[in-house]
């Protein structure tokens, strides 16, 4: 964008209005300003405007906050990523001015709080630099407060004005956030962003306009990984779920326990994560798969009842959405380090299948997907995700509800016979009965953490044992061969192929399109995302 | 994938995570362990932060100079 950028106006005064395709914005502040909340509104205009949008931020990991910062980037065509250097860089203190203007493309524009931050001379000749007093003004427009609450909206109001944002939705997006609150702090927003919108700007920038969106594939949502995670859960007819809160896993279980009543089910808060796994590894053994999550911390603790789960051969799915590790680690940073655990965390020999969405439409039907998977071969089902795509708000094609939502109530139907550990099972593949269901034989399985026999009965014997351990082996083993092959991001040969798996995806194929852009050929992409890591390796 | 390999010749697994004690990531230990080529090699931060486009292809290039490591 910053190409197009000319400090000087057209004639007349009016500032001049040129068009741009995509923009990335990064907003630079503390946790407690909202920034948050103006980076949301504009990824929710964007998508509510037929636009590409990504974001990326990052937030302290304490309860008293601290410096943070959110990227938005939006674009009329295709977005990856959320952009490598910023066109805007908002800063609302100092350290945010000094912290990121670095992340600034030269002859991008700094818009700053004057009532806060002091330019520096020698960073003026690289970046055009708009000072408006947000604070004092926001003030002004609706009366101060000690954290000056608003200037976050005032700021938006700046923003909308500088890219001739759609005012009508963004008014729309206010007073959707406010709802049920009172009245008075939606007046107060909407005057924040009123003065924002109204102010001139200091007569000098051009204005911006987006180009129309080339994406015309139906009604978009917008939403980040987590809430795409918990959603695509609810359709695939999870309708039980337990936790333990911990970052950044805690969205998902807010999520939960506050939708699954409205479709009759429910979601527990445990005393730990190992009364978490246990019981939701109990409501998928009375018959419906149910869920569990956590983040890396967590993970390790459940790992015994995971195992039991594997040995039992119980369907359920266990969401890890990863964060900097080892133990407490960095709970607010993105990392991938969790698959090592996800794919061999245990004890004993304790095959599962491991999924990692791509992005945050993804998420949404990898919980379909899992929930599947682990009704079709009796197994534990690990979703990792992480810190980066579970915060990461994202447009997509809305999902056709009538078509992915499914019913997975537990079938009662009576049986002739029935064996949970058949070894004579096509690839060792077998179905869990939910208790209640008659069987006519009048053999009553039973399910345990032991080595059985097949109907479930603990035994000692080593020849049952390398047989069970084998048909847990062969069933996923028949899972991998049934994965279609890893898709190619461009021509099958090359110099360079690049593999990535799981949120990494976008920035690996922008990568891939910017070299060879460059005529620099030699890279080419692929990527393993959205496949059974273990199962297909 | 061993189809998908044989097409190239660097094969660089992108993860953020450590490059552990081997040079390779998560992923990029099992592809070794499992395809046992020495043309699977790792880019790998754990400073974070996602990768940046730029820094995917600074890595990349920059394994590429270094040369493959020895066996």
């Amino acid at each position: 964008m910053s190409d197009t950028i000319e400090k000087v106006p057209s004639s007349g005064g009016a500032p001049k209005i040129s068009p741009i395709n995509e923009v990335v914005i990064r907003i630079a502040g503390n946790s407690q300003d909202g920034i948050q909340a103006i980076g949301g509104f504009l990824a929710r205009l964007a998508g509510r405007s037929e636009q590409e949008v990504m974001t990326f931020m990052t937030i302290p990991s304490t309860i008293s906050g601290g410096p943070s910062i959110f990227q938005v980037r939006i674009g009329s065509g295709e977005v990856l990523s959320s952009g490598d250097d910023a066109d805007v860089l908002l800063a609302f203190y100092q350290h945010s001015y000094e912290d990121h203007i670095g992340s600034l493309k030269k002859g991008g524009i700094v818009l700053y709080d004057s009532d806060h931050v002091e330019p520096k001379e020698e960073w003026k000749k690289d970046y055009h630099h708009l000072g408006i007093p947000i604070s004092g003004l926001t003030v002004e427009a609706i009366g101060g407060t000690a954290k000056d609450k608003g200037k976050n909206i005032f700021a938006l109001g700046l923003i909308a004005k500088m890219f001739d944002l759609n005012l009508p939705k963004i008014e729309k997006l206010i007073g959707e956030r406010f709802t049920g609150k009172d009245p008075s702090i939606l007046n107060n927003a909407l005057a924040a962003f009123h003065a924002g919108h109204a102010n001139p700007l200091g007569n000098v920038l051009e204005t911006f306009k987006f180009v129309d969106s080339q994406k015309k594939d139906g009604q978009q949502v917008v939403m980040n990984g987590n809430e795409a995670l918990a959603y695509g859960l609810i359709a695939a007819g999870v309708r039980f779920g337990a936790g333990y809160p911990i970052t950044p896993w805690s969205d998902i279980m807010e999520l939960l326990r506050r939708e699954l009543p409205k479709y009759g089910g429910t979601f527990i808060q445990t005393e730990d994560e190992i009364a978490a796994i246990s019981m939701a590894i109990g409501g998928s053994y009375a018959g419906r798969v149910s869920v569990t999550g956590s983040s890396g911390p967590g993970i390790s603790l459940k790992t015994e009842a995971l195992g039991w789960a594997v040995m039992a051969e119980m369907p359920l799915v266990i969401v890890d959405v990863q964060r900097g590790g080892p133990s407490t680690g960095m709970p607010t940073n993105i990392e991938q380090s969790d698959l090592n655990i996800a794919v061999n965390g245990g004890h004993g020999d304790s095959p599962r299948v491991v999924i990692a969405p791509a992005n945050v439409e993804d998420c949404f039907y990898t919980a379909i997907e899992a929930v599947n998977i682990a009704r079709k071969y009796s197994v534990p089902v690990i979703i990792l995700t992480d810190q980066g795509i579970a915060t990461r708000i994202e447009a997509f094609t809305e999902p056709n509800l009538e078509k992915v939502c499914q019913d997975i109530s537990p079938n009662l139907t009576p049986v002739a016979d029935h064996k949970p550990y058949d070894l004579s099972a096509a690839d060792g593949i077998t179905t869990h009965l939910a208790p209640g269901t008659r069987i006519n034989s009048g053999k009553y399985p039973i399910v345990t953490g032991l080595e059985h026999d097949e109907l479930g009965h603990p035994t000692g014997s080593p020849k049952l044992h390398m047989q069970m351990t084998a048909k847990r082996r062969k069933k996923l083993q028949a899972l991998g061969a049934s994965l279609p092959v890893p898709k190619i991001y461009g021509p099958p040969e090359g110099n360079i192929l690049l593999v990535g798996w799981g949120s990494t995806e976008g920035p690996i194929k922008e990568a891939v399109d910017r070299a060879r852009a460059a005529g620099d050929s030699v890279f080419l992409g692929s990527h393993q995302a959205h496949q059974s890591a273990a199962a297909r390796a | 994938m061993k189809n998908i390999f044989s097409g190239f010749n660097h094969v660089l697994v992108v993860e953020m995570n450590d490059e552990g004690l081997y040079g390779f990531g998560q992923l990029g230990a099992i592809l070794r362990a499992r395809y046992c080529d020495p043309k699977i090699q790792g880019i790998n931060k754990t400073d974070g932060l996602t990768w940046k486009v730029k820094e995917i292809l600074e890595r990349a290039k920059t394994n590429m100079s270094a040369g493959l490591r020895k066996l």
